[in-house]
């Protein structure tokens, strides 16, 4: 004979495998942290190291001093540039590490408007790059240097952008 | 009892599985956040008060933020202050320097 006495017993029984059931789902995909969205996290570290380059690069020595970088866009030393951007970029302790860049400056001429030049670049043949970062720093360029062709020859502010890759 | 403690380890469980989204979006808020286009921009003005009155000096910020950074830049130099606004889209920044 079918009753209902023992319908409070099968509720308890039903919702109490499907609390553990839902319990453990959770607890073990709890230890899956990295998320699809999580790819772009190193894309940002590689962004904050090219800042930090850049604004090491861009600290004067002293008060009211030249910062190395205005020293090496406004004589356009590009050796120079280059020895030091790529010792910032790959001081790691293993020295396995390899970050290529391409730097351009931007500037602006009164009556050409914006203009660009290439301004030193570190890249060898390439087996297959990861994303690249773009990375910018205003510098100050004073008269009188070795101005790139299409500048104007006053005291302004030119946009050093550099371009990051992991190779 | 029992049923009651269940229903606990079940929250803990939910409240742990959901830490791990909000650590993530709150990092990536930070790291948006555009401080050194910001604060580079600022050195470079302030290091002279006469480059406010230089307008090809304006004009290089303004041009090269809006064409290279995506960002609105705009530089008011009046009598005892001076403003600097900045929007780059996503955020928004305003400052008023009294001198």
């Amino acid at each position: 004979m079918v009753t209902d006495s023992g319908q409070l017993y099968t509720i308890e029984g039903i919702a109490a495998a499907i609390l553990m059931v839902t319990t453990v789902y959770l607890v073990l995909s709890t230890t899956s942290i990295f998320t699809p969205g999580d790819s772009h996290i190193s894309d940002l570290q590689l962004e904050q190291l090219g800042n930090d380059a850049l604004a090491m690069m861009d600290t004067p020595d002293h008060y009211l001093g030249q910062s190395e970088l205005e020293t090496e866009i406004t004589r356009n030393q590009t050796d120079k540039f280059n020895a030091t951007f790529t010792s910032y970029l790959n001081s790691t302790s293993t020295k396995n590490e390899k970050i290529y860049y391409n730097a351009t400056i931007f500037f602006t001429n009164s009556s050409t408007g914006l203009q660009n030049a290439k301004f030193s670049s570190y890249d060898k043949f390439r087996t297959g790059r990861e994303k690249m970062v773009r990375v910018t720093r205003f510098v100050r360029f004073d008269p009188p240097g070795t101005p790139l062709p299409g500048m104007d020859s006053r005291s302004q502010d030119v946009l050093l952008e550099v371009l990051l890759w992991r190779d | 009892m029992s049923f009651v403690i269940c229903s606990s380890i079940f929250f803990l469980a939910l409240l742990i599985n959901e830490s791990t989204l909000v650590g993530q979006s709150t990092a990536e808020s930070v790291l948006d956040f555009p401080k050194h286009d910001i604060q580079e921009m600022k050195v470079d003005l302030y290091r002279d008060p006469a480059n406010f009155t230089n307008s090809s000096f304006m004009g290089d910020f303004v041009n090269l933020s809006r064409e290279r950074r995506n960002a609105i830049v705009r530089i008011d130099n009046n009598a005892d202050r001076v403003i600097i606004h900045y929007n780059n889209g996503v955020t928004e920044y305003n400052e008023t320097v009294l001198y």
